[in-house]
């Protein structure tokens, strides 16, 4: 279709996507293992943002590891791409006002990111990986390059 | 839409949100399958003031423990004070705050430092956790709470002596 050419985005070179998607895919599929061994400590971790409620608390920390698990593995493979782009910028959101909320509290909390059981301490450094990881998701969103099919 | 090498891409309308949809649908699948098939389970609705409490040691819940009372996994300690009448966990051995030493010398030849023992009482966590903390002064290292007491054992299906010819070891 030659129409495509008119129609919004981005086009990124192959590799420059591959890479990207390695990336973001990659850190959500590692953040989400000790999580899913761990539902309880992960429970803990966010139970210290102070934000969920009983109700809430848990099936967060049940769902969420799961969620970046998906999100990750089918932006590594190819598979659905843009919507495990979409649903990954969406948690990075989140994280991100979670972050800010803390920040702003003075919550000196453990982030949970990677691991349930320490790990970085909630700080403006967070902010600027957590950006790094929303750009990553927008580019693999927009991006209507040119690449090999899966 | 084309998807052929050295085509640029398009995306019928809604495809970016259907492939959200499908993913969230598998990761619900998922959890949802993890929760019910690998024990224990994660209570759907929190108690807060587990989470309030910095006990210091991790808690599990009477189902959780369960299973480990099954698998004779853990050691039953039971932080009560003394009371021949109240119902007992077959097998607990008694460690209480107040005969506290007393009890740890009688049970002392069973225990070992390095062995897994869960602590339970009638569900008030501060009072079991003060009971933790001086097993763990004496070198104990591998100590759980139970959530709930033994009340809550029951309502979860626990077995349950009357008197005390089932209990110390």
């Amino acid at each position: 279709m030659n129409d495509t050419t008119t129609r919004r985005g981005l086009i990124l070179p192959d590799y420059l996507e591959l890479l990207v998607r390695f990336l973001v895919g990659g850190t959500f599929v590692y953040a989400s293992l000790d999580k899913i061994l761990d539902p309880a400590a992960f429970a803990q971790a966010v139970y210290h943002y102070r934000i969920l409620g009983a109700d809430l608390l848990h099936p967060m920390a049940l769902l969420l590891p799961w969620l970046e698990l998906v999100a990750g593995l089918a932006m590594i493979i190819g598979l659905a791409r843009r919507g495990a782009a979409l649903l990954i910028g969406v948690m990075v959101l989140v994280f991100m006002v979670a972050i800010v909320s803390a920040l702003a509290r003075d919550l000196d909390i453990s982030c949970g990111c990677f691991h349930t059981e320490g790990g970085h301490v909630v700080g403006m450094s967070l902010l600027l990986r957590d950006l790094a990881l929303l750009a990553g998701a927008v580019v693999l969103v927009l991006n209507r390059g040119v690449r090999r099919s899966f | 839409m084309a998807s052929g090498k050295g085509t640029i891409h398009t995306y019928p309308p809604g495809s970016l949100l259907r492939e959200a949809g499908i993913l969230l649908l598998i990761t619900l699948l998922l959890a949802t399958l993890t929760w019910v098939l690998r024990p224990p389970r994660l209570p759907l609705r929190a108690d807060l003031a587990v989470y309030e409490m910095d006990l210091g040691f991790p808690v599990m819940d009477p189902v959780e423990a369960m299973a480990g009372y099954d698998d004779n996994t853990l050691i039953f300690v039971d932080t009560r004070s003394p009371d021949p009448l109240a119902p007992r966990i077959p097998g607990a051995f008694s460690i209480s705050q107040a005969r506290f030493e007393e009890d740890l010398l009688e049970a002392y030849d069973f225990l070992m430092p390095e062995d897994p023992l869960l602590l339970f009482g009638d569900g008030n966590l501060l009072l079991i956790s003060a009971v933790a903390s001086r097993l763990q002064e004496k070198g104990f290292t591998d100590i759980t709470l139970m959530s709930e007491g033994v009340e809550g054992w029951r309502e979860a299906g626990g077995d349950l002596a009357e008197t005390e010819e089932a209990g110390d070891e």
